[in-house]
């Protein structure tokens, strides 16, 4: 079953642009769903907004998105207008810098997706940027607006495709020197296994 | 490590070795962004309610109870207690079964990473282990229950201690090979190829992903006043995408205007870092080819 991307957008290297097609590499789908049940009837219970002012159900046409401005003062985006906001890293991963594969730390690794070309007019521009990543053994850096926040993302190119991995930011990742503190600096050399 | 409570505590097993260790939180999620759902003809925030998909009636969250689908609309209520009874029973007990190199290790597996310590008594075996793995640049698969459920776990070394990752299973992880199978087989090589790994090493550097800034906040933020004093949302430039007859040219000059950027000033202290003598050479070799093609073309342009 072809899974349906949830991004699609631009891979840029300097002045190689191509369309591309993200989706998620990892799903919870198959794991066991349950489900909200009344337990007086039996069925099934599904959620329904109601107007906190007038008290009536909302319809789902009716149902935005809503920034707070001050207290109880929103203003209404719509898909279009969240579109417009000037990032360009909304629609295009322009990768600037390379590293070395295997130099990012994977305590930062968040999420991987896979990214495809979205469009045969692409195919030979993905590939090259791919292909020289491969050759040159290195991995793209570059950043990516992702769920309403702008992430670095790391390219790395894996058979026909690239994995994009989206990365955590610095105040996600726990400093490790307050775990680690105790711990000896060097093993004793006659202890050390051979693994 | 005061302030920090451990997840899980149990041993860490390694042959006839065991260490008692304790594993931490590594990564948190920090807060996005979030809207309030508004009615969009009143202008009124919503509330959320549950309601009986038949009768339609509130439903209190005290008459809410969990249950599975065992066919179309038939539900199977499960008992709390029920749930815990089938919960493997834990040996509290990391046994290290296999050691894998680093870079045989698929991350696309990854899910949660742990600091992995010791407790005073296991220090010695736990460094040791430390030093071994880094040495010969293997990781440890180990299994054991973890918050309920068996999970695989990716042992490493990190810095004076270890990270413990947990593993996704298969089936919450799609297949690369059928994600990239609509692929036509195209290797590149030859002068795209070569050009390609010209603006990369270019491009080569160090990246730390703690220093990396999120703009989208302040960007949403510019958005929403240009709604409010009701200007015109700016269109977003439409992005030219490189046609496959002039892929060629457009590296060739992507190459070309990263060589002249290249013979700015500033640029020998970036060369310095990056310099190793191999990829000055190959550098050279390219920029040479490169440069007799592209300046022609340039200059006609």
């Amino acid at each position: 079953m072809a899974i349906r991307p949830y991004w699609k957008g631009y891979l840029k290297l300097s002045l190689v642009t191509c369309p591309v097609a993200m989706t998620p590499a990892t799903s919870e789908s198959e794991k066991v769903r349950f489900h909200t049940l009344n337990r007086e009837t039996g069925n099934r219970v599904v959620s329904l907004y109601i107007d906190s002012v007038t008290g009536k159900p909302v319809k789902d046409r009716n149902e935005a998105k809503g920034y707070a401005r001050g207290e109880n003062d929103y203003v209404i985006l719509t898909d279009d207008d969240l579109d417009a906001v000037q990032l360009d890293t909304v629609k295009t991963i322009d990768i600037q810098k390379f590293v070395p594969s295997q130099s990012i730390e994977w305590v930062y690794l968040e999420k991987p997706h896979y990214l495809v070309p979205d469009d045969a007019v692409g195919h030979e521009a993905f590939a090259v940027i791919r292909d020289a990543m491969k050759a040159d053994n290195v991995v793209g850096v570059s950043k990516l607006v992702i769920g309403r926040r702008e992430r670095a993302v790391v390219l790395e190119p894996r058979d026909n495709g690239i994995v994009l991995w989206s990365l955590r930011f610095g105040d996600e990742v726990r400093p490790e020197e307050a775990y680690f503190e105790d711990i000896d600096d060097e093993a004793e050399p006659d202890l050390i296994p051979l693994v | 490590m005061a302030g920090h409570r451990a997840q899980w505590k149990g041993f860490l097993k390694f042959g006839e070795v065991t260490a008692g260790v304790a594993l931490y939180t590594a990564a948190s999620t920090s807060d996005r962004i979030t809207f309030n759902t508004i009615n969009s003809a009143t202008g009124n925030r919503v509330n959320r309610v549950f309601i009986d998909s038949e009768t339609e009636k509130l439903v209190p969250k005290e008459a809410q109870t969990k249950g599975f689908e065992i066919e179309n609309g038939q539900y199977l209520v499960i008992d709390p207690d029920e749930v815990a009874a089938t919960i493997p029973e834990s040996d509290k007990t990391l046994e290290i079964e296999a050691f894998i190199p680093c870079s045989d290790v698929d991350d696309v597996y990854f899910d949660k990473p742990y600091y992995l310590t010791p407790d005073r008594m296991g220090s010695d075996a736990f460094a040791a282990l430390r030093d071994g793995m880094r040495k010969s640049k293997v990781a440890a698969i180990a299994r054991t229950v973890l918050f309920r459920r068996m999970r695989t776990i990716l042992i490493r070394p990190h810095g004076k201690g270890l990270i413990a990752t947990t593993l996704n299973y298969d089936y919450e992880v799609r297949s690369s090979a059928r994600a990239f199978e609509d692929m036509p087989k195209l290797e590149i090589e030859g002068e795209m190829l070569d050009l390609a790994k010209h603006i990369i090493s270019t491009k080569k550097g160090t990246f730390d992903p703690a220093t990396f800034d999120d703009r989208y906040e302040a960007a949403l933020a510019e958005l929403v006043k240009a709604k409010v004093e009701g200007k015109a949302l700016p269109k977003r430039k439409k992005i030219e995408v490189s046609q496959p007859s002039d892929l060629l040219a457009a590296l060739r000059e992507s190459a070309g205007l990263l060589k002249a950027a290249e013979t700015r000033p500033e640029r020998t202290a970036a060369n310095a870092n990056a310099g190793t003598g191999r990829k000055r050479a190959a550098r050279g070799a390219v920029g040479k080819s490169a440069a007799s093609k592209t300046a022609p073309q340039r200059k006609a342009s």
